[in-house]
């Protein structure tokens, strides 16, 4: 039981020891008690016997003082008996002071009337039937207690005969004792009042008037006591007595009073000095176990601290904690349990230390899982690509978002679910057959199939493939589904917002180059300008004159220059896509980018000895290097600096997957040693609209960036702040054209024959154009406007060899022109001259091989020989 | 009084006694009983235990006392004994009281007592306290009976004092009832028929002077017999205890020349009193009361030609009468029944029906049942109880004649 309680050596030995101590202080005290006890009974008993003894002796002493008084009495009434008073004065009571009776009577014998009586009303009563008058009458005599009267009380009666002087008798003096004043005879040893003694007649009742016929007892009261003396018997003894109370008490019958005296103690009040003694015993043995204990746990306490320190290591190893070291107290037991104990716990550290890394891996690696499965997750969930995943029972293992909608069921409803629940609704019963080929062929197998929507049939790319565990065995098969609608439609929405980009940014830089340019051109005519005063003031000198000329044509084909880079720059027949040499692009832009820059921002170019043969729109080639060396002017500041600019082939180092392996690569870098950028600019140029200038709408690198791709080209930059920037491009070369090869001049045809309209509302070009065809050998036509043309047309039709024709002017357009040249002569051959670029010039052209166009302004050689070419195809 | 021990007579009384000795821790007896040993305390305490614990076949305790001290009264106290023993074999052949839905059998406990008004109170102390009786009946005589009665009455037990005549034997007591007319009822009766029926002019009358029974009688035949014109010639009373003053009463008696003489207190035992009375010259008629027949006086003869009252007659029709007469005949052919017999029957089988109506043995209830009982035809007398221990019934005047009687009158219930 004790181990139950979960009690500590200490507690289960004081425990113990207590109980112990218990046990036998009850036990001392039971037995002193016992024998205490006994001691009390016996001599109670003693002395009740003798009180007993003594008590009945005092009765009878008492009694015989009632009879003597009795007969003394009797002595002084016999000589008044003999007079006739006596007689005649019956009512006068007798003196009964001598006497404790409750009434005497003097009866007159014969007859037994009651002469006198202390009692008045009893006289003139007859005492004839009575008992004590019919033995009084002959002695002395006591009637034993009887019960008489109309309250049947117990009686005591004396009699004594009264006898006259002449020796008769002549009545009797009988005295009913009073047994209460009997009774109190009894109680008069005892002093201390601790004794109940009392009478009791042999119908088992009081007979003391203070007592009969208590409530309770009208009928008798028993007791072992009662029942034993009125059996005749005498003892004494432990019981209960007739109210209950356990008593110790003594009884005793007296025969010649018929009467049995009980003495009787409550054994509560008799056994008090062994109750004090028990108490006592108790209160002793009880200090004495506190002394026992308090020694019992001291000693107890010293000799299980050792133990109890080790058991308290152990706890707080047991909570996790093995730094802790148990005491090592001696070298005995103790002192050897806490040795191994400590050994035991540095063990067990190691094994836990060990046991705890590998716990906080598995931890970080399903955290990790987790986390990633979790991301799996929301990124199938938001993919527009469709994902399911089937076990080869037929029921979904995985699908995503895309599926679900596609189901038009809950994402998680998915995994369990059988494949034709899945997919019949959603009418794609076809992808279940894929997947059942795909099986079947054990293959990935990919189509295109339309799945049906409200809005009609919708191409999708599904690809199913088996998944295989290690061995190769398959385990489930995954499908994959592309919205090939969607996809479209993302490529184009993504194309005309690159072009809208690309088309603003376009603006946006010749904004910047206006005012570069207007720049340049005031230089180039102001030289025009002063070579013309020159030649026209050195009339006599044609040297000089010549000289002048010289500059002017100079002067004018570097305006040209400028106007068709400008051109092709803004020229909207972008992305069309020829074959050309990048360095021509480098070379006409670099003028226009120097002219618009500071002029201390040197740019230094590196030498670009072979063509690097592109295949592009030179004019998107011209837009990127215009942002980036913009940019890195820019960058620079009005603080000197430099921007070098270098192409060569070198590869891309990570070239772009779906590249050939093949491909060569150009590369074009642009270097500054301007300000750099922070990583966070860096992280944002590409965004469109994102800027770091005042003005500016930035869409430069992000039309940059833009272009590259479109060209399957690599962008790269690298930059930090103080450090400059370097944006490096690589475009894959082309393979060299054909008809870019030298090809040798073609011979001008000096003698043509025939007739040229010049159509143009600039006299200058009429003149220059008259001037070339005239010097080969054609006779020419002018026309002013486009009415003047056509009615031109249709006066010398049958004269011309050769039409030179403007688009952009006055009245009839170029392009009305054109359309009725044609329906006159639909092969005749046409030049269309114009400033603009040639897509918007013949914008609406059929395809014609007798129609060439000449970019304004053009040199004299270019028209001969475009002339020539088409007079050589004939009409 | 329900936890009063009860203490019935043979083996229960040891068991009983072994109980309250069980409760006892120790007890040392001394003298007339004997030490008993531990073992045999323990025995018996293990019997007793089984004892208290044996269920007892419920019984009503009916204490009879009897008196049979001189010879007047033993003469009626055999058949009054026999008249008890017939309602009982009665009651207990239909299967004993029923008393709250429980059969008690009755037990009929007897005790005599000296006719000394203590030796009767002790009687019934004795059945009361040590006999543990539930209702007593007798003694007969009034003396006794009042002393009975007072035990009776301080014990709170029911008692029938069947031929009871003495006023004071139920005055201002609750639970003692008689059977028999009044003493004043009779004395007026006789003195009635005397003047009237027999036209008698001069009377005389002797008494025990220490008999209130007879004084009474003598007393209340005076008035009456005054009151109607008669003349009371003597009033003589004599000690009983003194012979010589019975002969100084006698010699006045017959000096006085009266018509007829009243003896209430006449018994078979004193025929020595009527023979000097005839030698003295007395020729007249003898008047006696109730005492006579119960004293049974009539099969003497002496008193042939005598007057007495009486309770019953035993030649009545009445059914109930025939009735106890054929199962008493039936008990004890030899035996002629007499007042006694009939006043102890109807007392016992009074009791039980009172105890089966307050469905209690407890005395309040029994006493208060028996006297709200109202009507009730017994071998006895029909009675009409009407709240006291005293009910209202009839009486009968007989002459008798040699060795039976003669029925003179009939009374119906005398007030």
């Amino acid at each position: 039981m004790l181990d139950r309680l979960k009690l500590g050596v200490a507690a289960r030995l004081s425990v113990a020891v207590l109980g112990l101590g218990v046990g036998t202080v009850v036990l001392v005290s039971a037995v002193s008690y016992q024998r205490a006890e006994a001691a009390l009974r016996d001599r109670l008993l003693a002395q009740l016997h003798v009180d007993e003894l003594d008590n009945t002796s005092r009765v009878q002493e008492w009694l015989g003082r009632q009879r003597t008084a009795l007969s003394v009495m009797a002595i002084e009434l016999s000589t008044e008996l003999a007079s006739a008073d006596a007689v005649a004065d019956p009512l006068r009571p007798l003196p009964s002071a001598l006497l404790a009776a409750d009434e005497v009577q003097l009866i007159r014998v014969p007859g037994g009337r009651v002469m006198r009586s202390s009692v008045p009303a009893s006289v003139g009563g007859y005492a004839i039937d009575e008992l004590y008058y019919q033995r009084g009458r002959e002695g002395a005599y006591t009637q034993p207690i009887y019960p008489s009267g109309r309250g049947a009380r117990p009686r005591l009666t004396v009699a004594t005969p009264v006898v006259t002087a002449a020796g008769v008798t002549g009545g009797v003096l009988a005295a009913h004792l009073d047994l209460t004043a009997m009774e109190r005879v009894l109680r008069t040893a005892d002093a201390a009042g601790t004794l109940d003694a009392y009478l009791v007649n042999r119908f088992a009742e009081f007979v003391s008037a203070e007592r009969f016929g208590r409530e309770g007892y009208r009928r008798g009261m028993r007791s072992v006591a009662i029942d034993s003396a009125i059996a005749g018997g005498s003892g004494e003894g432990l019981y209960v007595n007739y109210a209950g109370v356990p008593v110790v008490g003594a009884w005793r019958w007296i025969p010649e009073l018929e009467l049995a005296l009980v003495l009787e103690v409550p054994q509560a009040r008799a056994f008090a000095p062994a109750r004090a003694l028990l108490a006592q015993t108790l209160a002793v043995g009880a200090i004495a176990m506190l002394l026992l204990l308090l020694g019992t746990v001291s000693i107890a306490r010293r000799f299980t601290r050792p133990v109890l320190a080790v058991a308290e290591a152990a706890s707080t190893v047991a909570s996790g904690d093995f730094s802790v070291r148990a005491p090592v107290a001696g070298a005995d037991e103790v002192g050897r349990l806490a040795e191994a104990f400590n050994a035991m716990t540095s063990r067990l550290r190691g094994l836990y230390d060990a046991l705890g890394s590998q716990m906080r891996a598995t931890q970080d690696a399903l955290e990790a899982a987790q986390e990633s499965r979790e991301l799996l997750r929301d990124v199938l969930d938001n993919a527009s690509t469709l994902v399911l995943v089937v076990g080869l029972d037929s029921v979904v293992r995985l699908g995503n978002g895309r599926m679900a909608r596609l189901a038009g069921r809950p994402v998680e409803s998915l995994p369990g679910a059988s494949l034709d629940a899945v997919l019949a609704p959603a009418g794609a019963g076809v992808i279940g057959d894929l997947i059942a080929r795909a099986r079947a062929a054990d293959a990935p197998m990919a189509e295109e199939i339309a799945l049906p929507t409200p809005t009609g049939p919708q191409p999708w790319q599904i690809t199913v493939f088996p998944l295989r565990h290690g061995d190769g065995t398959p385990y489930a098969t995954g499908v994959v589904g592309t919205d090939l609608t969607e996809r479209a439609r993302v490529e184009a929405e993504r194309r005309a917002r690159d072009a809208t980009v690309q088309q603003a940014q376009r603006l946006e830089s010749l904004g910047v180059m206006a005012g570069g340019l207007a720049h340049d051109f005031n230089n180039l005519l102001g030289a025009i300008l002063g070579n013309v005063e020159l030649a026209e003031a050195a009339d006599d000198e044609p040297a000089e004159r010549r000289e002048a000329l010289h500059h002017i044509a100079a002067a004018a084909r570097r305006a040209a220059e400028l106007t068709r880079q400008l051109l092709a720059y803004a020229g909207r027949a972008s992305f069309r896509r020829d074959v050309v040499d990048a360095r021509v692009v480098v070379n006409d832009l670099l003028p226009l980018v120097r002219a618009a820059q500071s002029k201390k921002v040197q740019f230094a170019v590196a030498p670009m000895p072979a063509p690097l043969w592109v295949e592009l729109d030179p004019a998107q080639l011209s837009q990127v290097l215009l942002n980036l060396l913009t940019n890195a002017a820019e960058a620079i500041g009005d603080a000197p600096g430099t921007v070098s600019l270098q192409c060569t082939t070198e590869p891309p180092p990570d070239p772009p997957a779906d590249a050939p392996a093949d491909t060569r690569w150009m590369q074009l870098r642009v270097e500054d040693t301007g300000i750099g950028m922070s990583p966070e600019v860096l992280a944002r140029i590409f965004d469109p609209f994102y800027t770091t200038k005042l003005s500016g709408r930035g869409l430069g690198l992000s039309a940059v960036r833009g272009i590259v791709r479109s060209l399957g080209g690599v962008l790269d930059v690298a930059s930090a702040p103080g450090e400059g920037s370097r944006f490096t491009i690589w475009l894959p070369l082309a393979g060299t054209p054909d008809d870019h090869e030298v090809q040798p001049e073609p011979e001008a045809l000096r003698t043509a024959r025939g007739t040229v309209l010049v159509v143009d509302d600039e006299s200058a070009i009429r003149r220059v154009v008259r001037r070339i065809v005239e010097r080969m050998g054609f006779d020419v036509l002018e026309a002013v406007d486009g009415d003047d043309a056509i009615d031109a047309l249709e006066r010398h039709e049958s004269r011309l060899a050769l039409v030179v024709l403007d688009v952009t002017m006055p009245g009839r357009s170029g392009a009305e022109v054109l359309r009725r040249l044609r329906r006159l002569r639909p092969t005749l051959p046409v030049i269309v001259a114009s400033g603009y670029d040639a897509a918007d010039a013949l914008r609406g052209e059929p395809e014609d091989a007798r129609l060439r166009f000449l970019q304004k302004p053009f040199a004299a050689r270019a028209l001969e020989q475009m002339a020539a070419e088409l007079l050589e195809l004939g009409d | 009084m329900a936890s009063r021990p009860v203490m019935p007579a043979s083996w229960p009384a040891t068991s009983s006694a072994a109980c309250v000795a069980w409760r006892a821790r120790v007890v040392r007896k001394r003298g007339r009983v004997p030490a008993a040993p531990a073992l045999s305390t323990l025995v018996l305490c293990a019997l007793a235990l089984a004892a208290c614990r044996k269920p007892r076949v419920a019984e009503f305790r009916i204490g009879l006392i009897r008196s049979i001290d001189r010879g007047t009264q033993r003469a009626a106290d055999e058949p009054g004994r026999h008249g008890a023993a017939v309602a009982v074999g009665e009651l207990n052949a239909a299967g004993g009281v029923r008393i709250a839905g429980v059969t008690h059998r009755i037990v009929l406990v007897e005790r005599t007592t000296a006719a000394r008004p203590d030796a009767a109170a002790s009687v019934a102390r004795e059945l009361v306290n040590l006999e543990s009786v539930d209702v007593l009946v007798g003694p007969n005589t009034s003396a006794l009976a009042e002393a009975a009665g007072a035990v009776a009455e301080a014990a709170g037990v029911p008692l029938i004092a069947p031929l009871a005549s003495a006023a004071p034997v139920t005055e201002g007591r609750e639970f003692v009832t008689r059977l028999a007319f009044l003493d004043g009822v009779q004395g007026r009766l006789l003195a009635r028929f005397a003047r009237d029926s027999m036209r008698l002019g001069r009377v005389a009358s002797m008494h025990n002077a220490a008999s209130i029974y007879g004084r009474d009688i003598v007393t209340l035949f005076a008035t009456e017999f005054r009151s109607r014109g008669g003349l009371i010639v003597a009033a003589e009373t004599f000690d009983a205890d003194d012979p010589a003053s019975r002969i100084r009463a006698i010699r006045r008696l017959a000096a006085a020349r009266p018509e007829a003489v009243l003896l209430p207190n006449f018994s078979s035992a004193d025929s020595l009193d009527l023979r000097q009375m005839r030698t003295l010259g007395f020729r007249g008629r003898l008047l006696g009361s109730d005492f006579w027949d119960a004293a049974a006086i009539e099969r003497s003869g002496i008193a042939d030609g005598a007057i007495v009252t009486a309770n019953w007659d035993r030649r009545a029709e009445r059914p109930e009468l025939q009735a106890f007469l054929r199962a008493f005949s039936a008990r004890y052919p030899e035996e002629r029944p007499r007042a006694t017999a009939a006043a102890n029957y109807d007392a016992i089988r009074l009791l039980a029906a009172a105890a089966a109506r307050a469905g209690t043995r407890s005395g309040a209830p029994v006493a208060r049942a028996l006297r709200t009982m109202g009507e009730y035809a017994g071998a006895f007398g029909s009675y009409r109880f009407i709240g006291s221990g005293d009910p209202v019934r009839g009486a009968v005047i007989l002459e008798l004649r040699g060795d039976s009687s003669r029925l003179r009158a009939l009374y119906g219930p005398l007030p």
